[in-house]
C-alpha cells in the first residue's frame, strides 16, 4: 500500500463537525462513513479537505462480511465507488455481521470464532476484494458477548483471516479495551497474535462504564486506559495512522484538539 | 435592564436587540449567534445545529437554555431551531418583557388579512376615482384624497415604541459583537458584517465563508423579510450512519441511502 505508509493522526469526519474538522490543527487524514456519501455529490467539506491534500478513507459499516447471507454486491460497489471518488488508497469495514435471515441487527455483531465461521468470512472477504478497486482493511469489533464453542482466540482468528485473504487490519484499541473489560480479552495476547505488519491504521474512541458493562460509545472522552492500549501497540509497531472516532455529544474544538494531541503524544513517544 | 429615561444606556442583550430589529425570528437568530459566539453550539456547512457537549452549562438566558435543551442529543436544521424558538414560551416571555419595559407594542405580527384587503380596496378606488374625476368633475379629486387618507390611516402601526426605536438605533450605531450584527441584520447579512465585528469566534463568519445561509428556510419567521432567509431549504434529516457504539452498526444503511440510523465502531 504505497502512499499511505504514514497517514499520521486523523479524525472521523462527520457532517455535524465538518467545520471543526476543517480547522483543527494537526488533522493529517480523515475517515468518512461510506454509506453516508453519495457518489457525485460529495459534501463540500470533504471536497475541501481533498483539495487540501488530506487523505479521505472510506469506512463501511454495512457489508456484513461475517454473515451467512450472500454479500450484497451493491454495497461493495458503492464502497468502491466512494473510494474512487475520494481517491482513497484503501477502504475498510468490520469483522462482523449486521444482517441475518432478512433482518438487520442495527449493531455490529461479533462472529463466532469457529473454523466454519472463518471459512464463511474468508469467502465473503475474497468476494468483496474481487469487487473493490483498492485494498480492504478489516476492523476488530467490540463485543458484548462471545459465541459458544469458539475454536480460536480473537487474535488467532484475525491472523488466519489475514493469512488467507491478504486483507489489512484496522485495529480499534478502544474495542480491544472494551473486550478486555467485558469479555476478558487479553490485549497483549491479542497484539502478540495479530500480524502487525499488516496493520493499516488504528482507531481510538471514548466510552463509559454502565454497571458491569463498558460501552464503547464514541460519545465520551477517550479514557487513559485506551491510550495505554494504544501505547502498548505503538511499543510493538509504528502504526501508519491513528484516527479518533467521535460520533455524538461532540465536545468543544479545544477538547477534540486535546484528544488528538494526546493520541499524537503516544504515537510520537515511540517514534523518538 | 429597567427602563430609564435613556433606555439605550442600559445593556441590551443580542436577543432583545434582535426582537426589536425583526421580531421573534430575528431574536431566535440572535440567540443562535450568541450561542455560537459562546462556543455552545456548532453549525455545520449543511446548516445543522448541534449543541457543544458541556452538560447544559453556558446559557445566559431562558431562551438560550430552551434552544440548547432542544438540541440535546440531536442535530437540527437552522430553520427548525429558529421556528421552534419563535414559538416558545420563552420567546413569549421575552416579548412580554419588552412590552412591559415600553420597548415594543403589545401586538407583534402581521396586520390581519381584512385590514390589508381594505387598504388595497381603498387604493384601488382612489386610483379609479382619478379617472372618474378627469372624466366627470375635477372636484371628485376630493374623494380621491379622502380614499388615500383613509388607506394611510389603516397602515401598519410601528411595532417599536419611541424608546424601542431609540434602543434599536443605538444598537445599530454601536454593534458590540457578531451576535449583535445578526440581531440587527439577520444571519445572512449579519454574517457579512461580522468581519468587522469584535468577536472572532463566530463559526459562520470565520470558517464558513462558502456557506450560504440563504439555503435555509425560515418559513414564517419575521426575520425572513429582507435579509436573513429565503424560502429554499437544503436542511434535511440529520440522521446518518455513524461509527459510534461498541457494537452498533449500520445494518439499515444502504448504499443508496444517506439516511440511516445506525452506527459502528
Amino acid at each position: 500500500m504505497v502512499g499511505i505508509k504514514d497517514l499520521g493522526v486523523g479524525i472521523g469526519w462527520r457532517s455535524e463537525i465538518d467545520l471543526t474538522v476543517e480547522r483543527l490543527p494537526g488533522v493529517d487524514f480523515v475517515e468518512v462513513v461510506a454509506e453516508n456519501l453519495h457518489i457525485g455529490h460529495l459534501p463540500e467539506s470533504v471536497t475541501l479537505l481533498l483539495e487540501r491534500g488530506v487523505p479521505v478513507l472510506p469506512h463501511a459499516v454495512s457489508l456484513s462480511l461475517g454473515g451467512a447471507d450472500p454479500v450484497d454486491l451493491h454495497r461493495v460497489e458503492h464502497l468502491g465507488a466512494v473510494a474512487e471518488a475520494v481517491g482513497a488508497p484503501m477502504v475498510s469495514d468490520h469483522v462482523c455481521f449486521v444482517r441475518a435471515g432478512g433482518l438487520d441487527s442495527g449493531h455490529l455483531m461479533p462472529v463466532p470464532r469457529t473454523r466454519d465461521a472463518l471459512d464463511v468470512l474468508v469467502a465473503n472477504v475474497e468476494l468483496a476484494q474481487a469487487n473493490l478497486p483498492v485494498p480492504l482493511a478489516l476492523e476488530n469489533v467490540a463485543a458484548l458477548l462471545e459465541w459458544p464453542d469458539g475454536e480460536l482466540s480473537e487474535g488467532q482468528f484475525l491472523a488466519e483471516l489475514v493469512e488467507r485473504t491478504d486483507c489489512w487490519l484496522l485495529v480499534d484499541v478502544a474495542n480491544l479495551y472494551a473486550n478486555a473489560r467485558n469479555i476478558g480479552t487479553d490485549p497483549e495476547r491479542f497484539l502478540d497474535e495479530i500480524p502487525l505488519e499488516r496493520l493499516a491504521y488504528v482507531h481510538v474512541a471514548g466510552g463509559e462504564q454502565h454497571g458491569d458493562i463498558y460501552h464503547d460509545t464514541h460519545a465520551h472522552a477517550v479514557l487513559p486506559e485506551v491510550l495505554e492500549v494504544l501505547d502498548e501497540l505503538c511499543s510493538r509497531v509504528a502504526p501508519p495512522g491513528v484516527l479518533l472516532e467521535r460520533d455524538d455529544n461532540y465536545p468543544s474544538d479545544t477538547e477534540i484538539a486535546s484528544e488528538l494531541a494526546a493520541i499524537r503524544a503516544v504515537v510520537d513517544k515511540h517514534r523518538g | 435592564m429597567s427602563q430609564s429615561s435613556a433606555p439605550h444606556r442600559a445593556t441590551w442583550s443580542a436577543e432583545e436587540i434582535g426582537f426589536l430589529s425583526g421580531g421573534p425570528g430575528r431574536a431566535a437568530e440572535a440567540v443562535l449567534a450568541r450561542l455560537l459566539d459562546g462556543g455552545l453550539v456548532r453549525i455545520s456547512r449543511e446548516g445543522l445545529v448541534t449543541a457543544v457537549h458541556q452538560n447544559g452549562y453556558g446559557a445566559s438566558s431562558p431562551l438560550e437554555a430552551y434552544v440548547l435543551a432542544g438540541l440535546r442529543g440531536a442535530a437540527r436544521p437552522i430553520n427548525q431551531v429558529v421556528q421552534v424558538a419563535m414559538a416558545s414560551h420563552e420567546m413569549g416571555a421575552l416579548h412580554a418583557s419588552l412590552v412591559q419595559r415600553g420597548m415594543v407594542q403589545r401586538q407583534w405580527g402581521r396586520p390581519r388579512g381584512g385590514k390589508i384587503a381594505l387598504r388595497v380596496l381603498l387604493f384601488l378606488l382612489a386610483f379609479v376615482s382619478v379617472f372618474v374625476a378627469f372624466a366627470i368633475d375635477t372636484r371628485l379629486f376630493l374623494v380621491t384624497a379622502l380614499l388615500v387618507f383613509l388607506a394611510v390611516l389603516l397602515r401598519k402601526p410601528g411595532r417599536l415604541t419611541r424608546n424601542g426605536k431609540t434602543v434599536w438605533l443605538h444598537a445599530l450605531r454601536n454593534p458590540r459583537s457578531s451576535a449583535d450584527s445578526v440581531a440587527l441584520f439577520g444571519l445572512r447579512r449579519g454574517k457579512q458584517r461580522m468581519n468587522t465585528a469584535t468577536s472572532t469566534s463566530y463559526i459562520a463568519s470565520s470558517s464558513c465563508s462558502s456557506y450560504d445561509w440563504s439555503h435555509h428556510n425560515c418559513g414564517g419567521s419575521s426575520s425572513c423579510s429582507g435579509s436573513s432567509c429565503n424560502s429554499s431549504s437544503s436542511c434535511g434529516s440529520s440522521s446518518s450512519c455513524s461509527s459510534s457504539g461498541s457494537s452498533c452498526s449500520s445494518s439499515s444503511c444502504s448504499s443508496s441511502s444517506s439516511s440511516c440510523g445506525s452506527s459502528s465502531s
